[in-house]
């Protein structure tokens, strides 16, 4: 038996691709009988640069050796590194590479959750009696997506979800780290704090106004100070740094959504108000049509745009009653963009709604439209023919002949969106 | 990036338990001509799932011009197509 893996405790693995937009793609292309690894040369997976996406979505581990950073510019990345090679993501990959990682999984353990595309944790509890002590089931997990699958992965071992996610964070590619709880004082406390799971860049600037730096500080920090800085907050980050966790593995968690939004840069810069609500438009539908795919309601609407100059508005209101219709919605993200545009050029345009579950009931009014039976019905007959045809198999009159999309926004299939949860702050 | 593969027009068999056999396949040359080459001999077969992508790769000897050369073809399973690699 390992140290500090005793019989009482959970054992979790969390598995993390490495670089995985860029190796999956890698992956694919020597498959397809390509020569050159892209893994090993400077690299990154990128939008368009004519279509105004042009930006780092992944990048290679050489790219990064020239200070390439996800998410910064094409233009600026081509500046650090001339010869960088540039391919379009191909999300429909990513989600059969992602599903042959959750079935290889399988494989082994029974109880794996998928945390968002290219991670997963896996539970080990209780399984080291007959498949042998955790870090040799890591070492054999990683060797078989190696030599399977063709790309590499981090295995994290730890006592919970978040000592096994840092483990996995710990030094990459393709390696197997423990974080038993003797080892965190060692190996989790000396890095800097912005490593630390729900760290991000805001809590970092308040933490280093109080003096912390790295983990171990924030983990010995006074608790009074903490939570008169962060108030609920402190006590999450203060156990995280401490290693304190205990949320189980679940498979198909659904963590229920707060918000659902979606935006788009656009190709041109939108000088016109029609062609505003054209796009608008096509981003309500998208919005309206997730939220009736994961029976919500939305009880706020927000819009904003990003003018050529690079500066971001945005403007929302509470609705009178929750509703789910894109009518509706639409109506009111019509009277949030007038309110809050004053004539620039608009380079990108979001649509976002504040959702609570549907729980059957519905809080009516005497101010509600007429027809709203009739449009719900109309919603729901959209919806399933777009379900059976597909998305663009129905769509409005205004983008017939048009330019712009009936849908915009997202990836890919709404309907599989689900499946594939986003990053997380909740383990 | 370029892809090195080619695609390829091919007969091949389909028993009883689902194996597939490579017979015979049809290329455009460099002079933009249609060749066939037959296939002499399947040295080795695999499954790959690369990228969670499931293609058969055999390796197989051919004979053009009089010589014998090792090719490599490859049935992606997902699209049904035959590519050649060389």
């Amino acid at each position: 038996m390992l140290m500090g893996s005793n019989t009482n405790q959970k054992i979790i693995m969390h598995i993390d691709v490495n670089s995985a937009f860029l190796s999956w793609q890698a992956t694919y292309e020597m498959q397809k009988g390509s020569k050159q690894d892209l893994r090993d040369i400077p690299s990154v997976v990128g939008g368009s640069t004519e279509d105004r996406r042009g930006i780092v979505l992944a990048k290679s581990i050489s790219a990064k050796s020239y200070g390439i950073v996800t998410g910064e510019p094409l233009w600026k990345s081509r500046q650090k590194c001339p010869d960088l090679v540039v391919v379009p993501p191909n999300y429909q990959l990513y989600k059969k590479c992602s599903k042959a990682l959750g079935e290889l999984l399988q494989l082994y353990v029974p109880n794996i959750q998928r945390f968002s595309i290219d991670e997963f944790f896996v539970d080990y509890t209780g399984m080291e009696k007959d498949y042998g002590c955790p870090v040799s089931m890591a070492y054999k997990i990683k060797n078989k997506v190696k030599n399977e699958l063709g790309f590499t992965v981090n295995v994290g071992v730890g006592n919970n979800k978040l000592t096994a996610k840092m483990a996995g964070e710990l030094k990459k590619p393709d390696m197997v780290h423990t974080l038993w709880p003797s080892e965190i004082k060692t190996k989790l406390w000396p890095l800097p704090v912005r490593e630390l799971y729900m760290v991000g860049k805001q809590t970092e600037k308040k933490l280093k106004e109080l003096n912390i730096y790295t983990i171990g500080e924030l983990a010995e920090a006074n608790e009074k100070l903490l939570k008169y800085k962060f108030k609920s907050y402190a006590n999450i980050i203060r156990s995280y740094a401490n290693g304190i966790e205990n949320s189980q593995v679940q498979r198909d968690s659904k963590v229920p959504a707060k918000g659902i939004g979606n935006s788009s840069t656009i190709k041109f810069d939108v000088e016109d108000k029609d062609t505003a609500y054209k796009i608008l438009l096509s981003l309500t539908e998208t919005v309206a049509l997730r939220m009736r795919a994961g029976n919500y309601y939305c009880n706020i609407v927000s819009v904003s745009f990003r003018t050529s100059e690079l500066q971001t508005y945005s403007h929302q209101r509470k609705l009178f009653t929750p509703t789910d219709i894109t009518n509706e919605i639409f109506n009111t993200v019509k009277e949030l963009f007038d309110e809050s545009w004053g004539g620039e050029k608009i380079r990108q345009l979001g649509v976002r709604a504040c959702v609570v579950k549907a729980d059957g009931s519905e809080q009516l009014s005497i101010f509600d439209v007429a027809d709203k039976e009739k449009q719900n019905n109309l919603d729901q007959i959209v919806d399933s023919i777009r379900e059976k045809y597909g998305k663009t198999s129905i769509m409005r009159g205004v983008f017939a002949d048009s330019v712009h999309k009936p849908l915009l926004g997202g990836t890919g299939d709404i309907e599989e969106a689900a499946d594939y949860p986003s990053i997380s702050s909740n383990l | 990036m370029k892809p090195t593969r080619k695609s390829v027009f091919m007969i091949a068999y389909f028993d009883f338990e689902g194996n597939i056999t490579p017979v015979k396949f049809k290329l455009l040359n460099e002079e933009q001509e249609k060749i066939t080459i037959k296939i002499e001999r399947i040295i080795h077969k695999e499954l790959n799932k690369f990228a969670g992508n499931n293609m058969l790769i055999y390796t197989c000897e051919v004979c053009t011009n009089n010589t014998i050369k090792l090719v490599e073809l490859r049935y992606e399973l997902d699209t049904c197509r035959w590519y050649l690699t060389p």
